[in-house]
């Protein structure tokens, strides 16, 4: 929520001061406008958007919701109040329930100016449940300037996100994370943070998937690109089917950075350049090894 | 990093700071910092060569860091404990690898396998 939106207090102020008032209001307008289409651009990019995607038929739990439809995936719901119905996930268990929503916003008609964090609500849960979880982190109510401090967020929401369900119902099944306007900027994070609650996927799977672009996910290299090119593979290995597979974009940059910090099983060395006298069999085996001890392909 | 600074300290200590970098290392990963994250895996490594010189090797001590709450200081520890509490440091290894709670899950994994596969022969 933009601090602009205060329009009680800001009526007041303009009341009390008439040499400004006009000015006041105007500027106030032209925020007001500038919120509405910052609502509707983040509403655009919720959930992946895509005209095409499936919606729950109405008359459902949830009817009228985006869904993934697919692969036990659970389904993805912003609502611009935080309302809405989780539905079931495709194995028929209720999901857990994640609203990013300040705790006291429900209660009190005050806007969010000010508020350094916006706190989790955990909704649907039995008290022994929440007692398992830690607590979760805090999203900063305005947007991180940099890249890494939006990207830590995310992945603190994510890890945490799946953290929770594993505690909870024993597998990433079934989060559905619910986004208020409190935590706006979040929106542009959300496809990498729900694609980080996927079950793992067989590797066929994954690369027929790369066939199709979805925000949230990469085309993972499994024997990696740069340096198969400096050893001189041919480009149709490299770029060949059997080498990529598109997997959740947290899961990429978890891979990467292993890949590319020394470590104690290499000998000090990373396991890039661990594999670099290695040849391609052995290269794509570690790769393959890889995807499924990070969880990312079923082993 | 030069050990001249660490054999002033105890192993209890020395113990503490290699808990102390393994939670800053957690945060470098957290932050996809590669260059912070590898400086402070040497760091930990000038550590625990720092206890295996003591005396009857003191990596031993390290084995009470497999309850730390921290998730990268427990793998760091039973990573650097793998050569004198073997069962134990695979044990929690394997731990973490089933806690499922990643990128730390992964890492554990992959040091099993290349313990099974004989890449990784720890001294």
């Amino acid at each position: 929520m933009l601090p602009v939106s205060s329009g009680a207090p800001a009526g007041r102020d303009a009341a009390a001061c008439p040499d400004g008032g006009l000015l006041r209001l105007r500027w106030l307008a032209g925020a007001a406008r500038f919120e509405r289409a910052l609502r509707r651009h983040a509403y655009a990019l919720k959930a992946n958007f895509n005209p095409d995607q499936p919606r729950v038929p109405a008359g459902e739990p949830g009817g009228g919701q985006w869904t993934s439809g697919g692969g036990g995936r659970a389904t993805l719901i912003a609502d611009e109040d935080g309302e809405g119905e989780a539905g079931q996930t495709d194995e028929g268990r209720a999901p857990l329930r994640i609203t990013i929503y300040p705790r006291d916003f429900a209660d009190e008609s005050e806007p969010l100016s000010g508020w350094p964090f916006v706190d989790f609500v955990l909704r649907d849960l039995l008290p022994s449940d929440l007692l398992r979880l830690d607590p979760p982190p805090k999203v900063p109510a305005r947007r991180p300037e940099t890249t890494r401090q939006r990207n830590r967020v995310a992945k603190q929401v994510a890890y945490w996100a799946a953290r929770s369900a594993l505690r909870i119902s024993g597998g990433p099944l079934g989060i559905v994370i619910t986004l208020a306007e409190a935590a706006i900027w979040l929106h542009e994070m959300y496809p990498a943070i729900q694609s980080y609650q996927d079950p793992p996927k067989s590797l066929e799977d994954s690369q027929k998937a790369v066939a199709s672009r979805e925000k949230g996910y990469d085309v993972h290299h499994i024997v990696e690109e740069d340096a198969a090119r400096k050893a001189g593979f041919p480009e149709h290995w490299i770029n060949g089917p059997d080498n990529l597979v598109r997997i959740p974009r947290l899961k990429y940059w978890q891979v990467t950075g292993w890949y590319m910090t020394p470590n104690k099983e290499f000998d000090g060395l990373s396991p890039r350049s661990y594999l670099v006298e290695k040849d391609w069999v052995e290269r794509q085996r570690v790769g393959i090894v890889a995807l499924k001890l990070f969880g990312v392909l079923k082993p | 990093m030069r050990r001249d600074g660490l054999h002033r300290l105890s192993v209890e200590e020395l113990v503490e700071r290699f808990a102390a970098f393994a939670v800053e290392r957690d945060e470098a990963i957290l932050d996809d910092d590669i260059a912070k994250s590898s400086r402070l895996f040497w760091k930990l490594d000038a550590v625990e060569k720092e206890l295996k010189a003591r005396p009857g090797d003191q990596r031993t001590a390290l084995c009470q860091l497999y309850a730390h709450r921290n998730l990268q200081v427990r793998l760091d520890a039973a990573k650097a404990t793998l050569a004198v509490a073997p069962k134990a440091a695979r044990d929690a290894l394997q731990s973490i690898q089933n806690a499922r709670e990643y990128p730390q899950a992964g890492d554990a994994g992959m040091c099993l396998w290349a313990l099974d596969e004989g890449i990784f022969k720890p001294t």
